[in-house]
């Protein structure tokens, strides 16, 4: 499965649990309609596929907990890929930090000054206390 | 060398999955439920709950892909198929499981 997909499995918990959801009943649904056929009633077919598929609750749980375990596993797998990959290209790694560092830097330092003056000039300062001085 | 807690009831539940996809090429959970009654001549049968946690774990691990699709009745439902990385734990799975059905048989057999 790709990565997106686990991702997506994440992010959107309820619309996942919804599909888990509609898979199962798609599943219970095609039973009774075969009962349906085979001459049944469809009271009776209704209660014969619930009882042949079992606790619809734990199979969800079930059923998430395949999804969810195993994005866990392999983000794991992937992160340590990620590091190995970074060891081994020392100068790429290099470069990439340097590059980052040096833009957080100078976007932390430019919005520190202009945050300071421009955008909350004066705050917690007793603006009534401040005067201006003029050299005559 | 074969190891019992590999070839476990899940491992042959794999197989028959991974099989069963092999033979038909793009089933639901309830298709493989009816596939492999049939196929096996009304002998073994697939517990429904269990199906459906096997499916998602084989998924993930990238075994088989899913697709929902309609139904020949026009009903909306979640299709499987088999990727490569599937194709190749199906050999491995057929192997594992002659392995043990060999030994079993020699245990057997033994006097």
């Amino acid at each position: 499965m790709s990565v997106f997909r686990r991702i997506k499995n994440k992010v959107t918990r309820s619309q996942h649990q919804q599909e888990i959801n509609d898979e199962l009943q798609s599943h219970i649904e095609m039973r009774i309609a075969d009962a349906v056929a085979g001459g049944m009633s469809p009271e009776e077919a209704r209660r014969d596929a619930l009882i042949r598929f079992g606790n619809q609750g734990v199979v969800r749980e079930r059923v998430t907990e395949a999804d969810a375990g195993m994005f866990w596993d392999s983000l794991v797998r992937d992160l340590l890929y990620a590091a190995r990959q970074l060891r081994r290209t020392p100068a790429f790694t290099f470069t990439a930090l340097v590059t980052l560092i040096l833009a957080i830097g100078a976007n932390v330092v430019t919005f520190s000054v202009l945050n300071a003056i421009i955008l909350r000039p004066q705050e917690g300062s007793a603006s009534a206390a401040l005067y201006t001085v003029v050299l005559r | 060398m074969q190891t019992m807690a590999r070839n476990d009831l899940q491992g042959s539940l794999d197989l028959l999955v991974l099989k069963s996809l092999a033979q038909l090429g793009e089933l639901h959970g309830y298709g493989i439920v009816l596939h492999v009654q049939s196929a096996s001549d009304q002998l073994l049968s697939v517990e429904e709950g269990s199906l459906y946690p096997a499916l998602h774990r084989m998924e993930m691990s990238g075994w088989i892909r899913s697709e929902w699709k309609l139904t020949e009745t026009s009903r909306k439902a979640k299709y499987y198929s088999l990727t490569k990385s599937g194709r190749a734990e199906l050999e491995k799975a057929e192997k594992s499981f002659e392995q043990l059905v060999k030994g079993i048989r020699a245990i057997l057999r033994y006097a």
